[in-house]
């Protein structure tokens, strides 16, 4: 049985904006099973990153995360930060964002996967080495000496992606949070990366964020769409693709090239500023006069599909 | 870089090497000792003493010689002082932020307010400090004024992405200080270490120059000085006044010369703007 491995029940996070600090995402709930990859997705600025940052205790500061963040059974909003470094790359591995520039540009790429191998696992001399050269040799990347020699920026973006990964993956942890990992690679090479990381997520958890609908697809096995700040459904990957419960959802598989590559109307709410009522109600077309009065709360569709809308499609 | 420049920096770097041989080898060079006399004074150039006597009778080649020492002191040791207060205290501010950096950047903003080199002739003044004390002296008060420089770009450094991908893999703020945040500052932090180390030995020789320094040790500033007012100049001893001035040039020069191509090794738009 997959049972669950992270959970955030009710998570909402309180961050400085412009008109000072205000609670700007929640609230959340997110299920991570152990094993098989669940995808993250929603537009530009929902909050997916925060969520994530938030996970690993790694919000900025002056941020402030309430509810819970359940991961294996202990509550990461409890532990004190000494706990959560223990357990980040440990049990809990991040893939940062930008490709280029997700690696410390003066350091070899040797140096920057082997730490956390030294931090971690207290690895050192040809043990390290040989450890670090078998990880870049899983990533399937040729000449994994030269690349455990070079410097980032005499890596393509595609290698950069590579060594990010082996970094991660190499203290095994039984969670990978990977932020946007095809953003800025061709197609070719977004392929590449994401048939690694379906490989590297066996046998283990993976919080894939991207607003890339189609690579969430090509390797998830569920998926969760946040909106302004909140989730508005869950569900097994293909049967959200399918039959679509949220308007914003369905408005968003309408937007991918396959289907078409029709564009949502109207633009998303600053955090800042949320409607009351239902979020997506101003973008909506099914919306009537008591969506922009009631807030919707989840409703649970059936097994693990849950939407948050009164008149899911 | 182009092979003019390969020649340029080449040179540069001889000639640091060839003064840093000197400052060690000083007492196999020269029979004398800098400071006792050692012949008849204001000798002219022979095969005993190659620059001649000044008018204490003491050999102008070895006064040159151990001099050497005095620049090369001041110029690194204090250069070495400087970078190590600036990048440590700048790392520091400019990583943890919060309210420590508000009050440490006002108290910093205050002290750099207070002219620098009026502070060091005044402190030089109280202590009469020998070699190392004016290498602390003047470290300390550079250090200061490089805080800011390194505070503000660890801001921007500390917030870059791979920082948050490091934190993101278990690394606490200690290893990322100095695993992560100093190697990237290694650029910034060379160059400012030559360009300081060249400030140093000028400004050295002109404390030398106004007696500021410690008389029982010997630099190129006091030996002009005294040139200057013990008939060098006006008896045209060209052999008493000339050396040590040439001395302190060439080492500028070239230390001046290794800034430049340092700084257009950490950033090439420099090389391909002078193009």
């Amino acid at each position: 049985m997959n049972s669950e491995l992270l959970a955030t029940r009710k998570l909402s996070i309180r961050m400085c904006s412009c008109s000072g600090p205000q609670t700007l995402i929640g609230p959340v709930d997110l299920s991570v099973p152990e094993k098989g990859i669940t995808a993250l997705v929603g537009e530009s600025g929902c909050g997916k990153t925060v969520v994530s940052l938030a996970i690993l205790g790694l919000l900025p500061a002056g941020s402030e995360a309430k509810g819970v963040i359940s991961f294996n059974g202990t509550d990461l909003l409890s532990l004190k930060e000494k706990e959560l470094r223990e357990m980040r790359g440990k049990e809990i591995a991040y893939i940062p964002q930008n490709p280029a520039t997700a690696l410390t540009p003066v350091l070899s790429a040797e140096d920057q996967i082997a730490e956390t191998l030294y931090y971690h696992e207290g690895l050192t001399g040809a043990s390290l080495h040989r450890k670090v050269i078998s990880l870049l040799e899983s990533m399937g990347l040729y000449n994994p000496e030269h690349v455990a020699r070079s410097c980032p920026h005499t890596l393509s973006g595609g290698m950069r992606r590579r060594v990010a990964i082996a970094a991660a993956l190499a203290c095994s942890p039984r969670l990978i949070i990977a932020d946007e990992p095809t953003s800025g690679l061709d197609s070719r090479t977004r392929k590449n990366v994401l048939d690694l990381l379906g490989r590297s997520s066996e046998g283990r958890a993976m919080l894939l964020i991207t607003h890339d609908l189609e690579a969430a697809l090509s390797v998830s096995d569920r998926i969760t769409v946040m909106y302004a700040g909140e989730v508005v459904e869950t569900g097994d990957i293909m049967d959200v693709f399918d039959s679509p419960a949220h308007p914003y959802t369905r408005a968003l598989l309408s937007a991918t090239p396959s289907r078409g590559l029709i564009p949502i109307p109207g633009n998303s709410p600053l955090l800042s500023t949320i409607p009351e009522g239902c979020r997506f109600a101003p973008r909506c077309p099914h919306s009537t006069a008591r969506c922009r009065l009631r807030h919707p709360s989840l409703t649970r569709l059936s097994g693990t599909r849950v939407v948050r809308c009164d008149m899911p499609c | 870089m182009a092979s003019k420049q390969r020649i340029l920096l080449g040179l540069a770097l001889s000639i640091i090497a060839v003064y840093v041989i000197i400052a060690i080898a000083a007492p196999l060079l020269t029979p004398y000792s800098p400071m006792t006399s050692c012949g008849p004074p204001l000798q002219s150039p022979g095969p005993d003493h190659l620059l001649g006597t000044d008018d204490l009778g003491r050999d102008i080649a070895a006064e040159l010689v151990y001099g050497t020492r005095f620049a090369l002191v001041i110029g690194f040791a204090g250069a070495a002082i400087a970078v190590t207060i600036s990048a440590t205290v700048g790392i520091a501010l400019g990583y943890t932020g919060g309210r420590t950096d508000e009050v440490c950047s006002r108290i910093i903003d205050v002290m750099m307010a207070i002219p620098q080199f009026p502070l060091l002739l005044v402190l030089t003044l109280f202590f009469t400090p020998g070699l190392f004390l004016i290498a602390l002296i003047m470290g300390v008060l550079a250090g200061i004024h490089g805080i800011r420089l390194i505070r503000s770009q660890v801001l921007s450094t500390s917030q870059a992405p791979f920082i948050e991908g490091v934190r993101g893999l278990g690394a606490g703020d200690g290893y990322i200080m100095r695993h992560h945040i100093l190697p990237a500052l290694g650029p910034l932090l060379s160059v400012k270490f030559v360009s300081t180390a060249q400030h140093f030995m000028v400004i050295g020789v002109g404390l030398g120059f106004l007696g500021l320094v410690d008389p029982n040790v010997t630099d190129w500033g006091q030996m002009i000085s005294r040139a200057t007012q013990y008939g060098g100049f006006s008896l045209g001893l060209w052999w008493w006044l000339v050396p040590p001035g040439i001395a302190i040039t060439v080492i500028s020069i070239a230390l001046g010369v290794l800034g430049t191509r340092t700084e257009e090794a950490n950033n090439p738009r420099l090389t391909l703007a002078r193009m």
